[in-house]
């Protein structure tokens, strides 16, 4: 096992990425000041360009106006960068709330600017062809700002367009704990971000101590000694509070003692040629890793031996349970497999069951379920809640994604959803009317698993366009996996003298579209029992599709 | 490892001597002023053919227009230069190989290579600089057309290149070490050589200064070898920007050997540019003072291109003095190898995984002397624990390929009972393919259990396969070949019979466009590799899909279009027969086939003669299921 912190830091110095996003928020700190900025007066206002470099990448930088830039330097006065609870009802970022996480604290500022912008960009978003890579970047605010908009970015660009990534140079915080969870949910959010941040930047600490703010996505910590890429919130958390400026207060008077990030990275890319200064390192890999990062972090030996002598549980330590638990993310995510197989596996039982539940010449496998005769009625219940814990998780996870990504599951998923559906949600229903009195199992009985699983197998094919031509065979498993809750609520109606006219349309489409299995004819099946009660009360004049159909038992000839 | 200084010829596993190596040298140097574009030397009572290739230096002969100059390789002139499963075609630098086909294609090289052969004589291919490069795929187009494993008494082909730049990319050098050729390639590499980084970086960002550099390697250039022009402001600027660039690559790789978690790596890598090439064969790097280090692992080889390059703070060097270095260094292997080659040894660093990360760590008296050679070449500790990492790499997908050897005996078991289901259906006038589709008895359900078991496990290799998680030779191995065909040939007919009993081509369409499994397609491509058959040779295990297409079309389709469907079933059919695997139980009474053809007896005759005949009672000649 490895850290390789080093190694993504590494990486993003010597790529010049850095250095070309550096060049165009100088550019734009120097060019004349009538480029569009946000219309608060300042001190809180930030200026923002668009700047098309190659044919395919487009930077969209954001940077402090002057004089806030000045209030920036003077460390923040009181109430700069109080937090507020997000409201809900705010259209602008309503996409973050979700059921399980209803609010979280953002920065007031930066939140305050990017809603007084937010007319312009969205009207910016427009502008970007889907096939150009996009960066936003900023300084100090102006990054805070940039990752506001490059999570809205992330919510609203068409599906087909390339996600954009947000690097900023010394920006505070932008959120608490509950916005980086529900950012979390999201399975590439959070790697969409880079925050490079100097050891003696003030503006990213101001935050830090007083209030509950969380660092998103990962940050590229430089020292005079080096770099390294964290993503760890705690030791990012850590190293912030144990680095900082220097004890002299900042002179509010000294415009000009903001860090430079142009002269830091300039000092890293030097420093690639030259080898660093030997270090002698011993034990195992992954610790000998984070010792080496730590170094480069601004802690070599010393520092961290005065931090021990604090008495506060080790950094170590602490970087060395990120990797651990990462790792066993990871491995978690292949054993995903097996539980895939493991479910196809249940499916079979179950499959084979409807064929043992067939052999009864009388009823639907439905009806078997439903009458709890055999051992294996009770083996199947068991089948159906392994498959079903297996795919409540998997719609679970899916649901979490950005509806935006297209559909939230893989297609072949969606069609392995569809199957099961089609194949357990019977016995669901069956379970459900067993017991006395329940009714209306689409308000009360059915699982929102279902009804997602029903919803994304409705866009796939939208997707898809292949609806259009109809079914050539019959389905073996009836296509509506409701279809006997129908069946169930016609029972109901017929019992209570309600119309029953809904029910014959939808059987009678059912039917002439192939999508019920045939084995509702059967003579026992409770739709043949339903059908038995209902017509004997049927008006001798009474004549539909569906009635002349039954009664002519053109359904004998069904799919023949 | 026993002893940690080897000769050689044994660090490489080729029987190579001083003499040879010295020889391939200074022809290779000499290639360049002959005014071919290679030499070839052979001497009556010699055992050896040496072919040299001379170097070139335009910008265009190192870049061909796109960033990296680089092209998907010509798989008609190099068919395995893929990877097999995965079915991706490696990358050459399309300059080097338009050099190397312009030697096909208008000398005698062809001619000259099969008289050597003929012989029976050893051939070595070598060159220097850009030389080198197309020595390289001279060497893959010899072992690509005589296969030493095929001949008689073969003398292995040798490839030796001084200071060569690099010439493919990962699934190049996957390709080689999955052949086992990789062992054919030495590579000599001065520590501080420029050139075997160059294709490090792109184009771009060195364009202005490259000719000017590449002049100063050109023996016909009034530059060549002009101290000015090595100790310029220029050349310090464009060792730079290389070395930069060899940072961002080997950075890159690092952080996908090492395992690295952060998702940013993924979201970076499609804003920066980075090159594609990669390291293979066995590097010997010349450490500078005589001491030769020898290494295998690819991405420690290219870890080793970057830090071998780094500016030792205690000797208090500057970036000038190394950039002249490094462009010096290009122009001295003879030289440097004169000295070196006399100690006729070289340090093996095999086992990365235990490197001393220290001096202090250097336990033994062979990680003592491990020590040295690391620093000789200058290695840090972070460069140590990047080297580790590659070697924990190797060492992890051994133990995968482990896990998988262990399923082994389940997978066999498996196959063993579904081989039993066969033989039983087959009685019941049914044939198996039938008897698992309409899922009447309880063997028909325990056999659907066993089927989804086996793809389980074969599942899991595919997955490994995908992310390149096995040894490179796996799907090179014959017992993994041979049961990954017995295992598609027994099981696929199964898994097409659940496709169509659950009609799942309602929504996915035809089983062999979509629908079919990943764990068929590759076992079905490591046997067309394996015998060097064109894609599709063995595709008799679908033939079930195709039947079953039919038998909708028939109903549903112009009878123009099922005539071709039914020709293009003659032909697997005939292929089928051709290897063996027809067998009786395809043409039993009660099978959808037989009842189609009967349905439509006289309409497809002249489309399928071969089928009419089985029908016709030909099909009780074939062999029973075994």
């Amino acid at each position: 096992m490895f850290s390789c912190g080093l190694e993504l830091a590494d990486l993003m110095v010597a790529s010049n990425l850095l250095h070309r996003l550096w060049a165009v928020i100088s550019e734009l700190y120097s060019s004349d000041r009538n480029e569009p900025n946000s219309p608060l007066t300042p001190p809180f206002s930030v200026r923002y360009k668009t700047f098309q470099q190659q044919p395919d990448c487009t930077i969209i930088a954001f940077v402090p106006s002057s004089s806030s830039a000045i209030h920036h330097r003077q460390g923040g006065g009181g109430g700069l960068f109080l937090s507020s609870t997000f409201q809900q009802n705010n259209p602008l970022l309503q996409f973050l709330c979700t059921e399980n996480n209803p609010s979280f604290h953002i920065n007031e500022e930066a939140f305050a600017i990017f809603t007084s912008l937010s007319d312009k960009l969205s009207c910016l978003q427009q502008q970007f062809s889907p096939n150009s890579r996009l960066i936003v970047t900023g300084h100090g605010l102006g990054g805070a700002v940039a990752s506001l908009y490059t999570l809205w970015l992330l919510n609203n660009i068409p599906p087909n367009a390339k996600p954009p990534l947000c690097i900023t140079f010394g920006s505070p915080l932008v959120g608490d704990d509950g916005l980086r969870k529900t950012i979390l949910c999201r399975s590439t959010w959070n790697s969409r971000f880079l925050h490079v941040v100097s050891h003696d930047d003030p503006i990213p600490r101001l935050s830090v101590s007083e209030h509950s703010y969380k660092p998103l996505g990962t940050f590229l910590m430089c020292s005079p000694s080096g770099c390294a890429c964290l993503d760890d919130p705690e030791s990012i958390l850590r190293w912030m509070a144990l680095t900082g400026p220097s004890e002299n207060p900042v002179n509010p008077g000294q415009a000009d003692n903001c860090v430079d990030y142009g002269t830091i990275l300039g000092r890293l890319k030097d420093s690639i040629a030259n080898r660093a200064a030997v270090l002698q390192i011993e034990g195992p890999p992954l610790r000998a890793s984070i010792l080496l990062q730590l170094e480069a972090m601004g802690f070599g030996e010393i520092q961290l031996q005065q931090q021990q002598q604090l008495n506060q549980s080790n950094l170590v330590t602490v970087m060395e349970r990120w990797v651990r638990e990462k790792y066993l993310n990871k491995e978690k995510r292949i054993s995903d497999d097996k539980k895939l197989n493991d479910a196809k596996i249940y499916m079979a039982h179950l499959e084979w069951y409807k064929k043992v539940c067939e052999c009864d010449p009388f009823k639907s496998y439905y009806d078997c379920y439903k009458s709890k005769m055999f051992p294996r009625d009770m083996d199947a219940a068991k089948f159906k809640n392994h498959l079903t814990n297996y795919w409540k998780t998997k719609v679970e996870e899916a649901e979490k994604q950005p509806k935006k990504d297209g559909l939230p599951l893989q297609t072949r998923w969606i069609f392995g959803g569809t199957n099961y559906r089609r194949m357990v949600e019977p016995l669901d229903i069956a379970d459900y009317y067993n017991k006395e009195g329940n009714k209306d199992y689409f308000s009360n009985g059915r699982s929102p698993h279902y009804k997602l699983l029903e919803k994304w197998e409705k866009e796939a094919r939208g997707a898809e366009q292949q609806k259009n031509d109809a079914r050539r065979q019959i389905a073996s498993l009836t296509e509506d996996s409701c279809f006997w809750a129908h069946l169930e609520e016609a029972k109901l109606s017929l019992k209570n003298g309600e119309s029953i006219t809904n029910f014959e349309n939808y059987v009678m489409t059912l039917i002439n579209n192939f999508a019920v299995s045939r084995e509702i004819f059967r003579e026992k099946s409770s739709f043949m029992e339903w059908w038995r009660a209902y017509e004997s009360i049927l008006q001798p004049l009474y004549r539909s599709e569906f009635t002349d159909y039954m009664k002519n038992k053109t359904y004998l000839q069904y799919g023949a | 490892m026993t002893t940690e200084r080897r000769n050689l010829g044994v660090v490489t596993g080729m029987i190579m001597g001083e003499d040879l190596i010295q020889r391939a040298c200074s022809l290779a140097i000499n290639a360049h002023t002959a005014g071919r574009t290679y030499t070839l030397e052979r001497q009556a009572y010699s055992s050896q053919v040496f072919f040299a290739f001379s170097g070139s230096w335009s910008v265009d002969d190192w870049f061909a227009q796109k960033s990296f100059g680089d092209s998907k390789v010509d798989l008609t002139l190099f068919p395995s230069l893929r990877s097999i499963g995965n079915d991706e075609t490696a990358i050459v630098n399309r300059s080097f190989l338009r050099r190397f086909e312009t030697v096909l294609r208008t000398t005698q090289f062809p001619k000259e290579v099969e008289k050597a052969v003929a012989e029976n004589k050893q051939i070595v291919f070598t060159g220097h600089s850009s030389g080198g490069a197309v020595a390289v795929l001279a060497t893959i187009w010899i072992l690509e057309n005589y296969r030493p494993e095929e001949k008689h008494n073969p003398t292995p082909p040798l490839c030796l290149t001084f200071g060569s730049p690099l010439v493919g990319d990962r699934v190049f050098g996957h390709a080689l070490r999955r052949e086992n050729w990789s062992r054919h390639f030495v590579h000599f590499v001065n520590r501080y050589d420029v050139v075997p980084r160059i294709l490090l970086a792109p184009l771009p960002s060195i364009q202005r200064l490259l000719q000017t550099i590449l002049n100063f390697f050109n023996p016909k250039s009034k530059y060549f070898h002009y101290e000015p022009l090595g100790k310029s402001l220029e050349a310090t600027e464009f060792f730079g920007t290389v070395m930069t660039n060899a940072l961002s690559v080997a950075s890159h790789s690092a952080c996908s050997f090492m395992g690295c978690t952060n998702l940013l790596l993924e979201t970076v890598t499609s804003f920066v540019d980075l090159s594609p090439y990669r390291p293979c064969g066995t590097y010997i790097f010349c450490a500078g003072n005589k001491k030769l280090v020898a290494l295998k692992n690819p991405d420690a080889v290219l870890q080793l291109m970057f830090y071998s390059l780094q500016l030792s703070p205690e000797l208090e060097e500057n970036i000038a003095e190394v950039a002249y270095k490094s462009l010096e260094g290009h122009l001295i292997y003879e030289a440097e190898l004169q000295g070196s080659l006399a100690i006729q040894d070289a340090v093996d660093l095999d086992n990365l995984e235990k490197l001393p990360l220290s001096s202090e760590g250097a336990g033994s008296d062979l990680m003592r002397s491990i020590d040295i050679a690391l620093n000789d070449l200058g290695l840090s500790a972070r460069a140590r624990l990047c080297l580790c990492a590659a070697g924990e790499l190797e060492k992890q997908k051994l133990r995968n390929q482990a896990k998988i050897e262990g399923n082994r005996s389940k997978i066999e078991e498996g196959l063993k009972m579904l081989k039993g289901y066969r033989a039983k259906c087959e009685v019941r006038e049914l044939g198996y393919y039938d008897a698992f589709k309409l899922q009447k008895d309880t063997e028909d359900f325990h056999a659907n259990v066993k089927r989804l078991d086996l793809a389980g496990m074969w599942d899991e290799i595919v997955e490994m396969l995908k992310r390149y998680e096995l040894p490179d030779n796996f799907e090179a191995r014959k017992e993994w070949v041979e049961l990954g065909t017995r295992f598609r040939r027994l099981v696929e007919p199964l898994d097409i019979a659940n496709y169509y009993r659950h009609l799942k081509n309602e929504d996915t369409g035809p089983y062999m466009k979509r629908a079919r499994p990943k764990r068929y397609r590759y076992t079905q491509r490591w046997l067309e590799h394996a015998n060097r058959k064109e894609a599709g040779y063995y595709s008799e295990s679908y033939l079930w899909a195709r039947v079953e297409e039919l038998c909708m079309a028939t109903e549903s389709k112009p009878l123009e279009e099922v005539k071709l469907m039914v020709s293009e079933l003659e032909a697997l059919i005939l292929r089928g027969l051709e290897i063996g695997q027809i067998r009786r139980d395809v043409f039993l009474e009660k099978t959808t086939f037989v009842k189609w053809w009967k349905k439509h007896d006289p309409l497809f005759r002249s489309e399928a003669p071969t089928i009419a005949a089985l029908m016709d009672g030909k099909a009780r000649e074939l062999p029973p299921v075994d």
